[in-house]
């Protein structure tokens, strides 16, 4: 007959304060009593288990520093004070840059005052030629943050700096997740990670979560314990994720159209569907194994041999599949980056080009200083910045002696030694 | 010498922006942790400890220093966990009860996990699979009292206030947590080999 005590005895033998007598005391009854000390075996057996979680690491976030430097920077009652001179400070620097930007030239017996960069003209003639020559206006609209179009700034003794927009970026945009981090990678070349921890993990079946209270007597318990160790979820189900990614990667690299894109996802579906099927059965065989206490026979052993056999196949053709989506997914996305780089390299040569036929326009800047032209969007993108722009810094000097075919343009654009950022 | 929490607090509260990245990258992973074992995967783990350091934030003023920061933050947190949980047992419109009347979904996005996530450490997995196989065969509130004391040493008095509950309420249900968490019979072997 079960203790009666059991319950009382040991949640008070969990509390904080239990006085070292009542302590004395339980432990003395649980040493007598098989039912409290199988009840205390297992109540420390879950601590136990649960006492040996890792820590995990804390994903990357801005630990809302954003929001605090918003809201506390109002707290201030200092820097308060001194938002109330922002509008005067602002006032204060345009008159300054407008003082700064007017020039006074004399020109045939005449003085002139002219307000703004001496060069404002000569660089929107010169701009205009280069979109023109990139090929850049025939989608001008300035409210379009995604048009193409060059915006330049002159900073004085320093040079012009250009910032082209080019519909390369947006190609960019959709290579970039794949050609940083592929989803899946490496794991089938290795294999799946948890086939490693099948022995070791208690396995239990997706369709039959019970199976670790199997009664000890009951005559399949062999059996039982065998199809509970049947993977029916991990394994298959991690390669139907991998080959639906890959699918994606393939379609968004150009790879295959949206009809083969679509035929894929059946071909996916379908494996899903023959995986639902397989675990379904094995489920019902584990519930009419579970009812069925008479001595097992072999047949009922090979039935169990057969559908791990089903689900094995099942796991192979979906490993294969998800091998060969992720084969042509790679391939579609290495084609795909090479058109791109391709793509970028032309650019350069004729933004190059049209530097040197378009000097004749900037003869006003200054040869010490330069022509820096951002390309948004078009950098090599890395795991940390998926989005950098491409920069090259073009010495007028430089750009002067291709006008006047000392160098080239390749050379040209060479000497600009370009980077990402 | 390190900061306490609570010199940070007060630098947060004067406006210093380091305070506050001192505070919230000392307790972040502790939170995150505690996340991910009430909820059985790292985005609403991440959701919670967003959750809990925008409530921190937010409370700053209220924050006196009368309490330990540590005991202030589970009991943020506790109460996010519990709004959390609540908002997607509201949003699943699949979502039941199990047999134990406390299904809160920690064992289906146990289920759903993928095998491909990016534990490179297999011990630690297999560790951290087990903690959260058995977590998820109780309810919300047992899952928090097992949090608070396993994991977190509050005394069964912080966590019945935490929950305003009694104190013999606690024991109960941290008595019940472990009870439905019975090992399998091969941890059973191993427990008496040792």
């Amino acid at each position: 007959m079960p203790c009666s005590r059991t319950e009382h005895l040991l949640r008070e033998y969990l509390a904080d304060d239990l006085l070292s007598v009542m302590r004395a005391e339980i432990e003395q009854h649980v040493a007598d009593c098989p039912d409290c000390a199988a009840e205390l075996r297992h109540l420390h057996g879950a601590a136990h288990s649960l006492g040996q979680w890792r820590e995990l690491p804390t994903p990357r976030w801005d630990r809302h520093l954003a929001l605090f430097r918003v809201e506390r920077a109002d707290a201030s009652q200092g820097w308060r004070f001194l938002w109330q001179w922002l509008p005067v400070a602002a006032c204060t620097l345009m008159l300054g840059l407008l003082l700064i930007n007017t020039s006074v030239l004399y020109r045939a017996g005449t003085l002139e005052i002219s307000f703004g960069n001496p060069f404002d003209r000569d660089i929107e003639d010169f701009t205009g030629g280069l979109a023109e020559a990139l090929g850049l206006e025939t989608a001008a609209d300035p409210f379009d943050p995604t048009a193409e179009r060059i915006h330049s700034s002159y900073l004085a003794d320093r040079g012009l700096v250009l910032e082209v927009r080019s519909n390369l970026a947006a190609a960019s945009s959709r290579l970039r997740p794949a050609m940083v981090d592929s989803p899946g990678n490496g794991s089938l070349h290795d294999g799946n990670p948890t086939a490693i921890l099948a022995p070791a993990i208690p396995q239990q079946s997706s369709t039959e979560p019970g199976l670790t209270d199997i009664d000890a007597r009951h005559p399949h318990r062999d059996l039982l314990l065998r199809a509970s160790q049947i993977d029916t979820a991990e394994l298959v189900n991690s390669a139907i994720v991998q080959a639906g990614e890959h699918a994606r990667i393939l379609r968004d690299a150009d790879g295959i159209g949206s009809e083969d894109f679509a035929r894929l996802r059946e071909q996916i579906e379908a494996l899903r569907q023959q995986k639902l099927a397989v675990s379904d059965r094995l489920g019902e065989f584990i519930e009419g194994l579970r009812r069925d206490t008479a001595a097992g026979s072999e047949s009922v052993a090979a039935s169990l041999d057969e559908l791990a056999g089903e689900m094995n196949q099942l796991r192979s053709r979906a490993q294969d599949f998800a091998a060969e989506l992720r084969q042509r997914s790679e391939s579609a996305q290495a084609s795909r980056t090479e058109r791109w780089r391709n793509d970028i390299a032309n650019l350069e040569q004729r933004l190059a080009s049209a530097l040197c036929s378009h000097d004749a326009s900037l003869r006003q800047l200054p040869e010490q200083e330069t022509i820096t032209v951002i390309l948004t969007g078009l950098g090599e993108p890395t795991p940390a910045r998926p989005v950098t722009d491409l920069i090259h810094i073009y010495a007028q000097s430089d750009i002067l002696q291709c006008a006047n075919g000392v160098i080239d343009p390749a050379t040209l654009t060479e000497r600009s030694n370009p980077y990402s950022y | 010498m390190s900061k306490s929490d609570e010199q940070l607090v007060a630098g947060a509260l004067a406006g210093s922006a380091r305070a506050w990245r001192q505070l919230v990258e000392r307790h972040e992973s502790r939170i995150y942790n505690l996340g991910y074992r009430l909820m059985g995967n790292s985005e609403d783990a991440m959701d919670l400890t967003q959750e809990v350091f925008l409530g921190v934030f937010r409370s700053l003023q209220r924050f006196r220093g009368e309490a330990n920061f540590r005991t202030w933050l589970f009991r943020i947190a506790h109460n996010k966990a519990v709004d959390l949980n609540r908002k997607k047992k509201l949003l699943s419109l699949t979502g039941g009860l199990d047999e134990n009347g406390g299904y809160d979904g920690l064992e289906s996005s146990l289920r759903a996990r993928p095998a491909t996530e990016p534990d490179h450490d297999l011990a630690a997995l297999q560790s951290n699979r087990q903690a959260l196989e058995l977590l998820s065969r109780v309810p919300l509130e047992q899952r928090l009292v097992v949090e608070l004391k396993i994991y977190q040493s509050l005394t069964f008095e912080e966590i019945a206030q935490m929950q305003e509950i009694s104190v013999n309420t606690a024991k109960t249900r941290f008595y019940a947590a472990l009870k439905k968490m019975r090992f399998a019979p091969e941890e059973e072997h191993a427990l008496l080999e040792n």
